[in-house]
């Protein structure tokens, strides 16, 4: 059975007694009593009087005053029907649909954490895709999960196409702020038979080796003295969103356009300095 | 800047690559069927390709591992071909809520720690969320690549078969 209590007395008030093993204390404040109990100069098995309650009452058992005693924790929580928080009583497929509902929720943030961890593989093999259908092969794949590095060869001309991937927002607050941003390098290559020529270029890559950087528009000379093949590449940014969608979709009329452009610029360049 | 082409083998003969191109085929030959690649693995022994079934009405994920056994060297290509082990594994993810399914599942992962039949080359296996099934075919990777759109389609006809029969093993268990 619950106990009504009349309201404590107002905080500047000195209308409270307080009962303890070693006497009687007061009339005093309830903020000096707040403040001695917090301190422990009034132990947590006191008592309160004041005008109005019919006898002495345990300071737990007063509900208004062990809230302000605890900060608003209860030290000896009410009993409730079931859980933490009374609850009007509810069937076994309400409480089931109601925690599927939380687990659904949880499943929309873990797929869309998925997604920002995911779209740059999916870039990858639209990459890898649609390179494929320009007449290439993939001739290397290394990848760490955030650096993504593909090579592929045009095995008729001998002609080679390079990418570096790195993918700047892996997760979706990255992605809010900069957007699916990757750092992408391209690179289109051509074997060149003369020796000189391919002197010539590792020369040049020795000097873009001081480059930390390389700003957009630069576009850089590399040589592969082994296979014999000479390089132009440049740096770009690409949102990989405006190719993937968040349903998984590439747009690959868009995607092929881009890298067609970039290839044929850098072989044009490529052709103005080695030819 | 660091030269990118210090990140690949500089391989002298296309041979050496041969598995790489048939990882590149294999990823084409997904996409075309609606599978696209969520995750690369990708090292000088092994390659790894994982892919999200977009619109598939049992699976969710395939995985497709390839693991190259003959055919780096001249005297063996021409000798015993490009042989290559390709592991296919089907993944139904049940995105369970339920509490009684929940029990169910713990009883079967249980079981399964101890357990993993296997059902005509095709081995089944249960681990939280997800039931797998994979199989292990030995291939010939000369068949399927550099043999124009004749090796892509089939390349695919292999790949859709195997994930058929997969699909089929998982069907009773997608929830």
């Amino acid at each position: 059975m619950s106990v009504t209590f009349p309201p404590l007395p107002p905080p500047d008030a000195a209308a409270l007694y307080v009962g303890t093993p070693e006497g009687q204390l007061g009339p005093m404040r309830l903020d000096d009593v707040v403040r001695q109990h917090a301190s422990g100069q009034i132990p947590p098995d006191a008592a309160v009087w004041y005008d109005g309650l019919p006898q002495w009452v345990p300071f737990n058992e007063h509900p208004e005053l062990r809230s302000l005693l605890t900060g608003g924790r209860n030290s000896t929580p009410t009993p409730v029907a079931a859980g933490p928080v009374a609850q009007p009583a509810r069937s076994d497929d309400e409480l089931d649909r109601q925690f599927g509902e939380l687990i659904k929720g949880s499943w929309d943030y873990f797929n869309a954490n998925q997604f920002a961890h995911h779209v740059d593989e999916v870039f990858i093999g639209a990459v890898i895709t649609s390179t494929l259908d320009s007449g290439y092969s993939l001739i290397d794949l290394t990848s760490d999960g955030t650096n993504h590095y593909l090579r592929f060869q045009q095995m008729e001309e001998h002609t080679r196409i390079l990418y570096q991937l790195h993918h700047l927002a892996r997760s979706p607050a990255e992605a809010k702020v900069l957007g699916h941003v990757a750092s992408v390098t391209i690179g289109y290559g051509e074997r060149v038979s003369n020796l000189g020529r391919i002197w010539g270029a590792v020369k040049a890559e020795y000097k873009s080796g001081y480059l930390q950087s390389a700003e957009p528009g630069t576009v850089t000379i590399d040589a592969d003295l082994e296979s014999g093949y000479i390089y132009a590449q440049i740096d770009l940014f690409w949102n990989i969103t405006d190719y993937v969608d968040d349903h998984y979709q590439t747009d690959y009329a868009k995607l092929g356009a881009h890298i067609g452009a970039s290839i044929h610029a850098l072989r044009k360049y490529l052709h103005g300095r080695i030819r | 800047m660091i030269s990118i082409l210090n990140k690949f083998n500089n391989r002298a003969e296309i041979r050496e690559s041969k598995d790489e191109i048939l990882v590149g085929e294999i990823v084409r030959a997904m996409s075309r069927q609606g599978y696209v690649s969520v995750k690369f693995v990708a090292s000088p022994d092994l390659q790894r390709a994982s892919f999200k079934a977009l619109n598939d009405p049992v699976l969710t994920y395939l995985h497709i591992t390839l693991d190259r056994k003959t055919g780096g060297g001249a005297i063996s290509s021409a000798l015993i071909g490009a042989k290559a082990t390709l592991t296919i594994s089907a993944e139904v993810k049940n995105y369970i809520a339920d509490p009684d399914d929940l029990v169910a599942m713990y009883r079967t992962d249980l079981a399964n720690i101890f357990r993993m039949p296997v059902l005509g080359g095709v081995k089944l296996n249960h681990e939280l969320n997800s039931i797998f099934a994979t199989t292990t075919k030995l291939i010939e990777i000369n068949d399927y690549v550099l043999k124009g759109e004749a090796g892509a389609q089939r390349l695919i006809g292999m790949l859709d078969g195997t994930i058929d029969d997969l699909r089929d093993r998982l069907r009773a268990y997608k929830k």
